[in-house]
């Protein structure tokens, strides 16, 4: 057999893209990206019944600019029972696929439901990157076992007695294009500022204007100097252009990770760009998720001192999430899943302990 | 009717009126009034002109007015109020606006027709319209879109240098020469109109470049020009004679306006306008291409992937990685393109606008009315204007006249909670923020609605 070069390169691509991880991993992203997808619907359902209402009432509708892909499909703009019904089976879909039940067909529904929904809402609007790599993420999930692990799929092999070895591995795909999605998302809007707006876009006015063109809390605050903006853009860019350096060293997630979120966090309050969590969550893509008990328990056995520095950030995260969720999903669902949460991660560190 | 660029004829006809220009600036001998040294801005708040400096006047104290560019106003010429506050003041430096609630100087938004020369003198008169002299030079400016008309000689305009302009209180605005005063009177004859009326509706194609030239011939006072707008866009583009420029790939309908000497205004055409994509991006063209490289993919893939296995297998295998690597692919080109309607492989050309020091920022306002003549700022969620899509929706709001605005105010107060006072009518204007070394500077914004139930 010849070896092609290509043979070569390709095979290093598979296998980075394929690359084995714990089951428990890639089912704990499966639960986090269905979840974050399941927000994501919810989040865009007034904006797209509003559109919808307005097709069966026979208009006045925004605008409507389909995106490349409907225009391709020849996909138009759908009335409000149609809608209702997509938002039905893209949420119950989505809501399996986080919680693990025909996990794959889950989440290709799910995908497909939540890819549809978005294009509904942009072809209306103005696409935004928000949820690109989120738009990976999903679509990427029914290609790999997802429901190995922390689903109910896993639960109902184990009651049949096929349960998988406990360091079961899977391959990575949604975990890698994911990541793969965020490193562009980070590298290229960097390296447009760098390109596009050249050694200006440093001069301290560009990011002034940036923020006071938003209504943000803090848009005042952080624009009020000049040379505080100068400084920002610099850190701004230098974590974007950076954040692919994750791949050669993944240590340095202890400064990405931190340092996009706060970013998101950032211009949330001071462009006006809403929260970016569904963003921010897939940073998580980054993490193995299944050492996280681990730590937990460590730092928990570490000392009271330890113990508080890991819980108050882990809990204030925590706290930052159900707040953002709490305006669009229900208070009960959420101290569900909280709890469910709580419980799990509880057993797990226990078990770890 | 689809106009074939080949087939266009692009004419814009003039009606020149050449016998009445000699009429257009008669004559007279009263002298040009000076301009009131005084305005009221608010209650509390006067602004005084003495000795080429503008003060702000209040009952205990009075203080110069500041300005945004770091080399000042210079000596003040002139100032003069419009209806909603809005005062301009012509001076050593240019033109400037202030009002009420921004006293300070800030240099006008001016694009293109604005008369060269130092500003000596101006007035607003009743259509709002900004009327100036400076030291070589007479014309009018819409403030609202920031352009105006220069008269020339080919209009019967006396010799400069010009001093001073006021009205005479019966239409006429009076120009103090270098020959004496004469007397301009404005909005003689019929509004800017289309000759060929058959030509002001039609669907057109335009060039991938976004251009197309227009089949259309308009009359109008001195010389009529020509500006372009496109629906859901706030600003009137100024044309290179009857050619519409400037038009990205999509559908679009766009309204070409004539304007005549006198910052007339009237739609005169509506086209709705197709520009195609690129060759490459053609959607018929598109596919065919990402066909071709998803096979060749596929090819690298097949012949990559172990030949012991079965072929469904080795086929499924290649399909697998062939696609995966044309989605990567994908987000990479479409990273290099920059196309956001490509979502979810959209490009991040996004905040790379850069500004600078005096850069100025525009952000909308709405401002609704109550009975007692309050303002309240209007919510998203009141108004149905989101983010993405305000200049969407408020174009058509500046655009529409008194029905787009009577439908928008209803919408409005619909979506007002029910315990919250009724609005009588609304405020739409466009907010300005210059950018200084000492920070951000809130400055007159531009009234562009002002719409009252009557």
């Amino acid at each position: 057999m010849t070896n092609w070069p290509e043979r070569s390169l390709w095979a290093r691509v598979e296998r980075w893209f394929h690359a084995p991880v714990p089951a428990v991993r890639l089912g704990a992203f499966r639960a986090l990206v269905c979840a974050v997808a399941l927000y994501d619907v919810l989040l865009w359902a007034p904006v797209v019944l509003t559109d919808a209402a307005a097709v069966s009432d026979g208009g006045p509708l925004r605008p409507w600019t389909p995106i490349l892909l409907f225009q391709l499909l020849g996909i138009g703009p759908i009335p409000l029972p149609t809608a209702q019904l997509v938002q039905t089976i893209t949420v119950a879909a989505l809501g399996a696929g986080a919680l693990g039940f025909g996990s794959r067909l889950a989440c290709a529904v799910g995908a497909i439901g939540c890819l549809y929904w978005s294009g509904l809402g942009y072809s209306f609007g103005k696409p935004h990157h928000d949820k690109v790599a989120l738009a990976f993420a999903v679509s990427a999930l029914p290609f790999a076992r997802v429901g190995a692990a922390v689903s109910i799929d896993a639960l109902l092999r184990r009651w049949r007695g096929r349960a998988l070895v406990p360091d079961a591995t899977v391959a990575a795909l949604p975990i890698r294009l994911t990541q793969f999605s965020l490193a562009m998302g980070y590298c290229g809007a960097g390296s447009a500022k760098l390109l596009l707006g050249g050694p200006e876009w440093f001069n301290g006015y560009t990011l002034q204007g940036i923020m006071l063109g938003h209504d943000g809390d803090w848009s005042r605050t952080f624009a009020a100097s000049v040379e505080l903006c100068r400084l920002q853009s610099i850190g701004v860019v230098g974590v974007q252009v950076l954040f692919p350096l994750l791949f050669v060293w993944p240590r340095l997630r202890w400064f990405f990770l931190p340092a996009a979120t706060a970013f998101h966090l950032l211009t949330w309050k001071t462009m006006d760009t809403g929260p970016y969590m569904r963003l921010w969550l897939l940073l998580w893509a980054f993490v193995p998720l299944e050492r996280i008990p681990g730590a937990l328990a460590r730092a928990l056995r570490h000392g009271p001192l330890t113990a508080v520095a890991v819980l108050v950030p882990v809990l204030a995260y925590a706290a930052l999430v159900g707040v953002v969720a709490a305006n669009v999903i229900p208070l009960w669902v959420l101290a569900g899943v909280g709890a469910l949460l709580v419980a799990v991660v509880v057993r797990a560190v226990r078990t770890a302990s | 009717m689809v106009c074939p660029l080949r087939a266009v004829r692009a004419s814009l006809g003039l009606w020149l009126g050449v016998g009445l220009l000699a009429q257009d600036f008669v004559p007279v001998r009263a002298a040009v009034p000076a301009a009131r040294p005084v305005l009221v801005l608010s209650a509390e708040v006067r602004l005084a002109l003495t000795a080429g400096q503008l003060r702000l006047v209040t009952a205990g104290a009075q203080r110069p007015v500041g300005c945004t560019v770091a080399g000042g106003a210079g000596t003040v010429h002139a100032m003069a109020q419009n209806r909603f506050g809005t005062v301009f003041v012509a001076a050593e430096n240019g033109l400037f606006v202030l009002d009420a609630a921004h006293p300070v100087l800030d240099p006008m938004d001016l694009r293109d027709g604005v008369p060269p020369g130092t500003p000596q003198s101006l007035l607003v008169d009743d259509r709002d319209r900004l009327w100036l002299c400076t030291d070589q030079a007479f014309g009018v400016v819409d403030a609202r879109f920031g352009f105006g008309r220069t008269f020339a000689e080919t209009d019967g305009l006396p010799a400069a240098p010009f001093a001073r302009i006021a009205s005479d209180g019966a239409g006429r605005i009076l120009l103090a020469a270098r020959d004496g005063t004469f007397a301009y009177t404005p909005d003689v004859g019929p509004e800017p109109a289309t000759a060929n009326p058959g030509a002001a509706t039609a669907r057109l194609v335009a060039s991938p470049a976004g251009e197309v030239a227009l089949d259309l011939v308009v009359h109008g006072r001195g010389t009529v020009s020509l500006r372009q707008r496109r629906q859901h866009d706030h600003q009137l583009r100024a044309m290179d004679g009857a050619t519409l420029r400037g038009l990205r790939p999509g559908e679009h309908t766009v309204e070409v306006h004539a304007v005549d000497r006198d910052l007339r205004r009237r739609v005169v055409a509506t086209y709705d306008v197709r520009v195609p994509l690129g060759p490459v991006l053609d959607l018929r063209v598109l596919p065919v291409i990402a066909l071709a490289v998803a096979g060749l993919l596929f090819g690298f893939a097949f012949r990559a992937a172990r030949a012991a296995t079965s072929p469904v297998r080795r086929v499924v295998m290649a399909a697998g990685g062939s696609a995966l690597v044309f989605v990567c692919g994908l987000q990479v080109l479409a990273a290099c393109l920059g196309h956001g309607r490509s979502w979810p492989f959209v490009g991040f050309s996004m905040y790379t606008e850069t500004w600078h020091r005096d850069s100025v920022l525009y952000k909308p306002r709405l401002q609704g009315l109550l009975a007692d003549g309050s303002l309240v700022l209007g919510a998203e969620a009141e108004t149905g204007l989101l983010q993405d899509g305000y200049w969407q929706m408020l174009a058509e709001v500046v655009f529409g006249g008194g029905p787009a605005q009577r439908e928008f105010l209803a919408r409005w107060n619909a979506g007002r909670h029910a315990g919250l006072p009724r609005l009588t009518g609304f405020r739409l204007v466009d907010g300005r923020i210059r950018l200084s070394a000492d920070g951000p500077v809130d400055t007159a914004p531009t009234v562009l609605v002002v719409y009252e139930e009557r």
